[in-house]
């Protein structure tokens, strides 16, 4: 499942993925395997991509659930 | 103080590694001869009764120059059922070499010899007695049970070839150079990764831990990849291991053989590494990895050429030589370099859409 949420906070610090890599220090690919929900992420991880674009855990990763 | 501790550990590691290699070759060295010339002897043997007629056939090796040598002796009778036994004696008749059986290639271990005429002696073994007796004589224990191996009657047109071979013991020199060629080839690669570096190439030779290498997608992904090497390892050493029993093709057990398998499970790994993004690590940039490559590739395959060029054998007693390894080692990095390079393109390709 795709992480919109995190590909639009990324952009809206008008970040690439690149730039967002090099913050939490991964390769690009990790960070775009994880946009497009290829790859599921420690809690390490996404604590450090919380604090690089200055979301929470719950804005970030909490899926809502639809009925 | 980490830095030196971790650069005498790198030392040591060279050290051991480089020693094993020279110990390696020397005791390879220790047991092989070059240029065995074998002489040939037909005799034509009759058995009656049990009675072998001639019952033996004397050859004389003359060995003008005190050393270390190899004998090899070969009996090649033209059917089954009569046992001949060699015993290779010097000139106070002390037993140097013996073995026996109804067909055999047999050769000695490293001997070291003076200088005298040595007494190669073939002995037509027709009976347990006349079996008994030849292994008293050489001094040793009966080697297997031979009830019902002998007939009492028969004549056979037995081929006896012998001869020997000077063992000879590389210099200090010669190791030197070997263990001088190893350091030239590590600093080599410092050398390389230092120019590389100056041009804007960022590789990484053997520094930081994986860990701190490659994130958590990149470790996951070289689990599997090593792991698919591992079994591309395995199953190709199956391979030829069962080639080899079943269809007598030993092509590929030799040292270069072992290369071959290194190199397509290195190959593979590394496939599918790119494959998944986890090749390069953090601290590595694409010209760096390109550069490198290019270098190792071209100059292995240049090498490879350059072997082949010379008329050096590329196989060896059915085997493949060790000329081959540079054209081996070569064609993988290439190989490695067009599936990176492939990949690259295809990744600019996608960029936008990825973004």
């Amino acid at each position: 499942m795709k992480n919109l949420k995190m590909k639009s906070a990324r952009a809206a610090l008008d970040l690439s993925q690149q730039d967002l890599a090099a913050k939490v220090n991964v390769s690009r690919q990790t960070i775009n395997a994880i946009e497009k929900g290829d790859y599921n992420l420690t809690i390490n991880l996404c604590r450090a991509i919380c604090k690089a674009l200055g979301k929470t855990l719950d804005e970030l990763f909490w899926e809502e659930e639809t009925d | 103080m980490k830095n030196t501790k971790k650069f005498i550990l790198r030392l040591a590691a060279v050290a051991v590694f480089c020693s094993i290699i020279c110990y390696g070759m020397m005791k390879e060295n220790q047991q092989t001869a070059e240029d065995i010339e074998l002489q040939s002897v037909n005799t034509e043997v009759h058995v009656s009764n049990g009675i072998a007629q001639p019952e033996s056939t004397m050859q004389n090796i003359l060995i003008s120059k005190e050393g270390s040598y190899i004998f090899q002796v070969n009996c090649k009778p033209d059917h089954e059922g009569l046992i001949t036994g060699c015993i290779i004696c010097d000139e106070k008749e002390q037993v140097v070499f013996s073995c026996s059986g109804e067909e055999w290639t047999s050769g000695s271990s490293k001997l070291n010899l003076k200088v005298g005429t040595y007494t190669v002696a073939f002995y037509y073994l027709a009976n347990e007695n006349a079996y008994e007796k030849f292994w008293k004589d050489a001094g040793k224990e009966i080697s297997k049970d031979v009830e019902g191996l002998f007939q009492d009657n028969g004549k056979w047109d037995v081929c006896l070839e012998y001869g020997y071979g000077e063992v000879k013991e590389k210099s200090l020199e010669y190791y030197l150079g070997i263990v001088i060629g190893i350091a030239m080839g590590l600093a080599l690669v410092v050398f390389l990764k230092w120019i590389i570096q100056k041009m804007g190439g960022k590789v990484e030779v053997g520094g930081r831990k994986c860990k701190e290498s490659y994130d958590e997608r990149q470790m996951l992904a070289r689990g599997q990849a090593y792991k698919t090497a591992f079994f591309t390892l395995l199953f190709y050493m199956c391979s030829v291991a069962a080639i080899s029993e079943f269809s007598e093709n030993p092509l590929l057990m030799s040292f270069a053989g072992i290369w071959v398998g290194v190199c397509l499970s290195i190959t593979v790994f590394a496939i599918v590494c790119i494959l998944k993004d986890a090749y390069m690590s953090l601290y590595e940039n694409t010209k760096g990895i390109i550069m490198m490559f290019s270098v190792i590739g071209i100059l292995n395959t240049g090498i490879g050429i350059l072997h082949f060029d010379a008329g050096r054998p590329m196989i060896e007693d059915g085997m493949l030589s060790i000329y081959c390894i540079n054209l081996i080692v070569g064609i993988m990095f290439l190989i490695i370099l067009a599936v990176f390079c492939g990949k690259l393109l295809y990744d600019k390709r996608n960029a936008k859409e990825e973004e």
